[in-house]
């Protein structure tokens, strides 16, 4: 019952896009039919999820990196003092460009393919992972760095027990923010710089002007995207129950 | 001054953020067994000298001798939520170099001493405020401290659960000596042996003996000395 809302705004968004496809009649508007169509034809013959797979594994191999170095580089940032500041402010002159303007150093400086595609991920989940780190690591509330205090607890047994869990849920929100950009970057580097992935797959159908398959294609992204949320959601539920829901 | 020696003893202290000192000149001496209770308005400079007490900020001049470990409960429990009210506990043990081998021995008696034995596994979120309050004063017993020190612990409770707390409170001192910061007259005159007056710059407006023995419950609260100690506590707030 509680999914009844959701489930009637879908079938009216179907219902609009049917009606705005039957008005315009042409290849460039598929109905919601087509595009299921297609969906199973791409699914039957398995071109659809080798291309999934292909962008997955970017996603995974780009974000496991942004994650390792965004929380190393984050907690630098808050612990090491000034030189950590220095770091901080380096990184923000970089922070707000694009990960779509780094395409053409990527494919300069690793090739069309998997190498420059992981770089693109990685720089759009870097940033969003060590931002919140960063800030979460230094913001640790000061009542409880003072209760810490008051029990005579060493600084390194107040990181362990106090900074580090008191930062831990803005740092799985970090986490889950940079997953959701790591989907954003490698489709924008495989439209441009890869010969598989869904990215890949939507730019081929876009020149064959195959317009089911440009959808069936951004659909796929949305759905992927989607799933891993809702796993980086029921990770974040498990393993920091003290967060507040997100 | 008691002619045993003083747990805690401060003397001349002076402590400031700049500008009017907020502790201008404060000198205190508890003995073991004893609750001091520093009872003043808003402001005046009670919980600074706590702070200054536990070793939180250090003076202007003036200096803090303590015998044996401290033992601090806050205005707010200030659990960490991400324990249990036993690993809560267990926190001062660690930080105390207490080996874990240990802990059971010395966490589940206090768990039962404050009433929580049935509560230990649960996380803060979950219990009442009351709970949280007993789990926090646990915490800071759980080093047998020879000084406990209390920023008004109760003053976020209602006036039913915090006169229990109060009862729970005298039986669990023992041999603890206490400094109780409070606003609360009559906290102060069921929980304290001396209560100081206080007014601005911490400055001590009167020092008021409490003589009545323990434990202080409904009959001490409606008895005539009672009463006589409330007014001269009031005519002393009121300089």
């Amino acid at each position: 019952m509680s999914r009844l809302p959701t489930l009637i705004v879908a079938a009216a968004a179907l219902a609009v896009w049917a009606a705005g496809a039957a008005w315009a009649d042409s290849p460039v508007l598929p109905s919601p039919l087509a595009v299921a169509h297609a969906a199973l034809e791409q699914l039957r013959d398995g071109a659809l999820l080798v291309d999934a797979a292909a962008s997955l594994k970017r996603v995974l191999v780009g974000y496991t990196l942004a994650a390792v170095a965004g929380l190393s580089l984050g907690a630098l940032t808050a612990l090491a003092g000034r030189w950590g500041r220095g770091l901080r402010d380096v990184l923000e002159v970089l922070r707000p460009i694009p990960p779509i303007a780094w395409v053409p150093l990527a494919i300069l400086w690793f090739k069309l393919g998997d190498g420059s595609a992981w770089f693109i991920v990685f720089i759009g989940a870097f940033f969003p992972i060590y931002v919140q780190v960063a800030w979460a690591l230094s913001a640790c509330p000061e009542r409880w760095l003072e209760l810490s205090r008051s029990l005579g607890a060493s600084p390194w047994l107040t990181l362990r027990r106090v900074r580090l869990p008191a930062a831990a849920p803005q740092v799985a929100a970090g986490l889950r923010v940079g997953l959701g950009l790591a989907w954003i970057s490698v489709i924008a580097a495989e439209l441009v710089g890869a010969q598989s992935g869904l990215g890949y797959r939507i730019q081929m159908h876009r020149l064959m002007l195959e317009t089911e398959g440009v959808i069936v294609g951004m659909l796929s992204i949305g759905a992927l995207g989607f799933g891993m949320g809702a796993i980086a959601r029921e990770l974040e539920r498990r393993l920091v129950p003290w967060a507040p829901p997100s | 001054m008691s002619v045993v020696d003083p747990v805690v003893q401060a003397r001349s202290l002076r402590f400031g953020w700049g500008g009017e000192p907020v502790v201008a000149d404060f000198s205190l001496s508890v003995a073991p067994g004893r609750v001091c209770v520093l009872l003043g308005p808003s402001g005046c400079g009670k919980t600074t000298v706590l702070r200054l007490l536990a070793g939180l900020l250090r003076p202007e001049a003036g200096a803090v001798t303590v015998r044996g470990p401290i033992g601090m409960a806050f205005q707010d429990p200030r659990l960490l939520p991400w324990m249990t009210v036993r690993e809560n506990i267990g926190f001062a043990l660690e930080a105390a170099g207490v080996p874990r081998a240990d802990w059971s021995g010395r966490i589940e008696p206090l768990l039962a001493r404050v009433g929580l034995g049935h509560a230990g596994d649960q996380r803060p979120d979950s219990l009442s405020g009351g709970m949280a309050q007993r789990a926090s004063l646990a915490r800071a017993l759980a080093l047998a401290p020879a000084c406990l020190l209390m920023d008004e612990p109760f003053g976020a409770l209602d006036p039913m659960l915090r006169e229990r707390l109060q009862g729970d409170l005298q039986g669990a001192l023992g041999e603890t000596a206490a400094v109780l910061v409070t606003h609360d007259m009559a906290e102060a005159l069921v929980l304290g042996d001396e209560v100081l007056v206080l007014g601005a710059g911490c400055t001590i407006r009167a020092r008021v003996s409490v003589g009545a023995p323990r434990p202080r419950g409904e009959a001490w609260r409606l008895s005539e000395a009672f009463l006589a100690l409330a007014r001269e506590l009031r005519g002393a707030l009121a300089q």
